[in-house]
Order: C-alpha cells, then structure tokens, then sequence
C-alpha cells in the first residue's frame, strides 16, 4: 500500500488484511523521506500509529536515513526536530545515514551501541531559539561569510 | 558538549563521510567540541571538515579512536584535545590550518598517552604548538608530518621510548622540544627530519635526557649576513654595512661575530634599520678600525641543545648550516652529563664546532667541515675529540693537524702526537 508521506499513512485508516505500506516521503513525497513500514504491535523509533490504531515500524534494509525519520534540512529554526530524528534513527539502527543538506543541531548523542554515521550532511551547531538569527548568515559549507 | 557527543561506546563508531561539522561562535559556544569521544573505544573520524569553536576534537578515556583524512578549517583553543588516559590513538593524514590568535596546540594529548602515533598530518599557521605529547608520553611515534608557521615549537614531548623521524618543518621557532625540567626525554630516536629557520635550536632536550638518538637531520638556520663594513654613525654607535639587512628597526637580539678591528661591534644587540645594506647598533660604541670579516647571525646557537643531565645520548650523522655547534650542553660544570657521543656531523666552515660547551665525559668523533673545537676546560677525565681537519680552540690543545686527536687526562687536554 503506497502513501505520499508518512504524514499521509498517519492520518489514514488502514485496512487489518495490510502488513506493510510504503511512503515516498516523510512531510510530503519526494522529500527524500521514503520509507518502508511494517504492522507491528507498539511505538518504535520512527514508527507511527494510524488513523485506525495500529502500530508501524520503519523496515530498514539499509543505514537509518535521518531523513526517514523527519529531519529537515535548511532551516535553523528545526534543530531539536532533527536530533530527534538523529536519537530515533540511531534507536531503529546501529548504522545511520546523514544525507547531503545542511541540518542545524545542538548535540546528537549516538548510544553505546552505534556503529556507524555516513555523514554526508553539514552538521551546524545552533544555539538556543532566541539566538538562533546570527545563523542565518552561515552558508551551507558552515564557514561564517 | 560535542555537537556529536560520543559517551561509552565501545563497539567503534565510525563516522566518517564527505559532510562538515561546524560551530557557529567559539564565544557562544565556550565547552563545545565539534566532536567528543569519553570513555569509548575503536572510533573513528574520516574524510569530514571540521571547523569552529574552542575545541574541534577532544579525546578522554579513550582507546584506539582514529582521526584521519579530516580537513579542520578553523579552531579557537585547540584543534585536538586529549586528556585523561588515552591509548593507542591515531591521528593521521589530517590537514589542520586556521588557528587563532588564541589557540595553543593544533595537537595536544595530555596524561600520559600510551601508544600515540601522529602521522603524515599538515599544520600549518597553529599559532603555538603543532604537535604536543605531554605528562609522560610512551612509546610514541610521531613521523611524516609537515608542520609550518607555527609560533612556537613544532614538536613538543615528555616521554620515553619514541620515534620521532622524517617529518618537516619549515619556519617554525624552536623544531623540537623534548623533556621539561621536571620530566626526562629517554629512549627517542630523532632522525631524518628537515629542519629549516628555526631562530633557536632545532632540537632541545630538556632536564634529564638520556639514550636518545638523534641522526640523519637536516637543520637549516636563517643564514648569515656577511659584514664588510663597521663605522661611526656619527652619532658614536656602530654601523654595520652588511650584504643584506633583512632586518627591520627594533629586532632583537641579533647576534654579532668575528668584526675584526671593532670588537665592540660582537655581541648581542637590538638593530636600527637604515637601508638595505646599513644598520646600526642600538646603545653600542664605536671604536677602533674596522679591519674585515663578521657576520650577522639570528640566533646563536647549537643545532642540538641539551639542558640539565645528558647522558648516553647520540648524536650523529646530521647535517646543519648556519648553526654555532653540533651539540650544546647546558649543565653547568657541576652537571652529571656522562659518556654522550657526537660523531659523523656535517657542519659548515668558519663558525660551527663539533660541541659548543661538554661538562661530562664525551666522545666526539669525525665532524666535517668544522676546523674549530671548543674544547671545555670542565670536561671529564676520558672525553676525547677527533677533528677532521685539527683542533683549534681555547683549550690548551692547539693548531692540531688533520686527524688530530685530544683525550681529556688528569683534568687537561692531552693532543695526540
């Protein structure tokens, strides 16, 4: 069963005969979100629940993808949203891709038992909401202009 | 706080891609790291940039971590901080530029790091120390790297049982620092490095050094400035016309030798700029008649300087230039220095000796191109000197021929026959 987004599969209400369902994007299709869930019978990191109650994990053949797991690139104002998205991945596997893009964050804890982080993304480090403006003159390299 | 914090992992995190971590503003951000590894075990960063803030790495408590292939852009305190006990670390390959004026170490591990190997790094422009190995270093090796433009020294360590071989360093103050007055260097071999304008020594043992190796170096000085000229300035200092003054108003101390006719001329000295063949000398008086010879050198010293107990170290088979001696020891005539040899060193004629000042039994053996052996009248029964091409010194032992030989007997020099 394909959704747009996991937005999409969330708000929707899903058959009981479907076991798993695939998404083009987290927040809408083609945002490099997409992903392959699985029914299961309880929250997991980066799982959802449907409009119906039922439980989905993310099936993960491959690195975590932070992307999958609702990190947003570009944007200051979405640093506790992607270590969020960094703590669930790094729950859902030991190996966790960071895409190309830029991500702001405060600090990303990996746990004991990570193993890898393909780091192709440009980590800026952001500081608290109010402060948050003399980012914005930061280019995607992270180098102060 | 890292902006990736690693806390016991023991499995061996690699992170490693083509992306960059960055902080924003050091003073923002005073305890971030770019990266923190504590207590974890195995990790690795590869292939990232890295920039901002005080600390771009720090290490504590950690075992085999690897950083390597990283490009590290900027920095506030320290590109690489380790403390606590960490064991058997690598830092390799990486590219370190962009200190600040308020950095210390591009490379500093502290507490006593077991097994460290720093190898084929470039740092340039750390605006102290590159690479410093501190609170008893063991069996270390840091080799191949590059270092440049760094303010202070390029190699610092306290520690034992090291390798310390084929790295460069260009235009740094003193090359190589080993030892403090508290600790001893022992059991390092130093070798095949080039060395080039360093206005100290290129290698200075500290406090307590002992069977440490030092071959096979390439240890370049600024060269001198050949005087051909000393005269009233009209103002009763002395002016030196010089080949090139290379000099600006107000450097210190600039090192004077050999004025034949106008010795007040030799000594140390703060230079007035006049043109780009003239200087004068700041509080000198002239007199005399200037009769030739001199020449300006920037530094006076040995290109190996060994401070306080020296023993059983060797010292051969270099080659330096534009340096006052092979090998100066510092430690009084009271010092314990024992059985050091200095052997096989290429100098270069007039100036440079075999061995700047020996308050201990040593051996000194075959230095080229050197006509003058200082002999110490404090050295121990049983030193001896062989000088290539004779003895010429202050010593009692003479205008020697080629292959003269003088062993130290019943507290006088004795010329071989």
């Amino acid at each position: 069963m394909d959704f747009n987004s996991r937005v999409e599969a969330a708000a929707a209400s899903i058959s009981g005969a479907v076991n798993y369902l695939r998404t083009a994007g987290y927040y809408a299709y083609g945002d490099g979100g997409d992903a392959l869930y699985a029914r299961t019978t309880a929250t997991t990191p980066g799982g959802f629940q449907s409009a119906d109650g039922a439980w989905w994990r993310i099936a993960l053949s491959g690195p975590a993808n932070i992307l999958a797991f609702g990190a947003v690139p570009g944007d200051t104002t979405k640093a506790a949203i992607n270590q969020t998205a960094f703590t669930d991945a790094f729950g859902a596997s030991a190996s966790v891709l960071a895409p190309v893009g830029t991500f702001h964050v405060q600090s990303i804890a990996p746990p004991s038992t990570a193993r890898r982080l393909q780091l192709d993304a440009d980590l800026v480090r952001v500081e608290p909401i109010a402060d948050r403006w003399a980012l914005s003159r930061f280019n995607p390299t992270g180098l102060a202009l | 706080m890292g902006v990736i914090e690693v806390q016991s992992n023991g499995v061996g995190l690699v992170i490693e891609g083509l992306g960059s971590i960055a902080i924003a503003s050091a003073t923002t951000y005073p305890t971030t790291a770019n990266l923190r590894f504590g207590s974890s075990n195995f990790c690795t960063v590869r292939g990232l940039t890295i920039s901002g803030g005080n600390y771009n790495i720090v290490l504590f408590n950690t075992n085999a971590v690897s950083i390597e292939n990283n490009n590290f852009t900027s920095y506030t305190v320290r590109c690489i901080d380790a403390s606590g006990f960490n064991f058997f670390s690598k830092v390799r390959f990486n590219f370190i530029a962009g200190g600040a004026d308020t950095s210390d170490h591009a490379v500093c591990f502290n507490g006593s790091p077991i097994g460290t190997t720093i190898e084929g790094n470039t740092v340039t422009g750390a605006k102290v120390w590159s690479f410093t190995l501190q609170g008893g270093a063991q069996n270390f090796k840091i080799i191949n790297n590059v270092s440049q433009f760094s303010r202070r020294e390029a190699i610092t360590v306290i520690g034992t049982g090291g390798t310390i071989s084929g790295n460069i360093l260009n235009f740094d103050n003193t090359h190589v620092d080993l030892g403090s007055s508290f600790a001893t260097m022992t059991n390092t071999i130093i070798s095949n490095n080039i060395f080039t304008l360093p206005s100290s020594p290129a290698i200075l043992f500290g406090s307590g050094c002992s069977s440490n190796i030092v071959s096979g170096n390439t240890m370049v000085a600024p060269p001198r400035r050949v005087i051909t000229g000393a005269v009233n300035n009209g103002s009763g200092l002395i002016r030196l016309t010089v080949s090139t003054a290379g000099l600006q108003t107000g450097d210190a101390p600039i090192f004077v030798n050999n004025v034949g006719g106008v010795p007040n001329a030799n000594g140390s000295w703060t230079v007035t700029f006049i043109d780009a063949t003239h200087l004068d000398l700041q509080g000198s008086t002239f007199a005399g008649l200037y009769t030739g010879g001199g020449y300006i050198g920037d530094q006076n010293w040995a290109s190996v300087a060994l401070y306080g107990d020296a023993s059983n170290n060797t010292i051969s088979g270099n080659t330096t230039f534009n340096f006052n001696a092979s090998a100066e020891f510092y430690a009084k005539e009271f010092g314990t220095n024992a059985t050091n040899r200095i052997f096989n060193n290429v100098g270069d004629p007039p100036n440079d000796r075999p061995v700047f000042t020996v308050s201990a039994t040593s051996m000194i053996e075959d230095p080229i191109g050197t006509t003058v052996a200082k002999l110490p009248t404090n050295a121990r029964n049983g030193s001896r000197i062989f000088v290539t091409d004779g003895l010429v010194g202050s010593s009692p032992v003479t205008g020697g021929s080629a292959g003269t030989w003088a062993m130290r007997l019943n507290n006088a020099w004795r010329a071989s026959p």
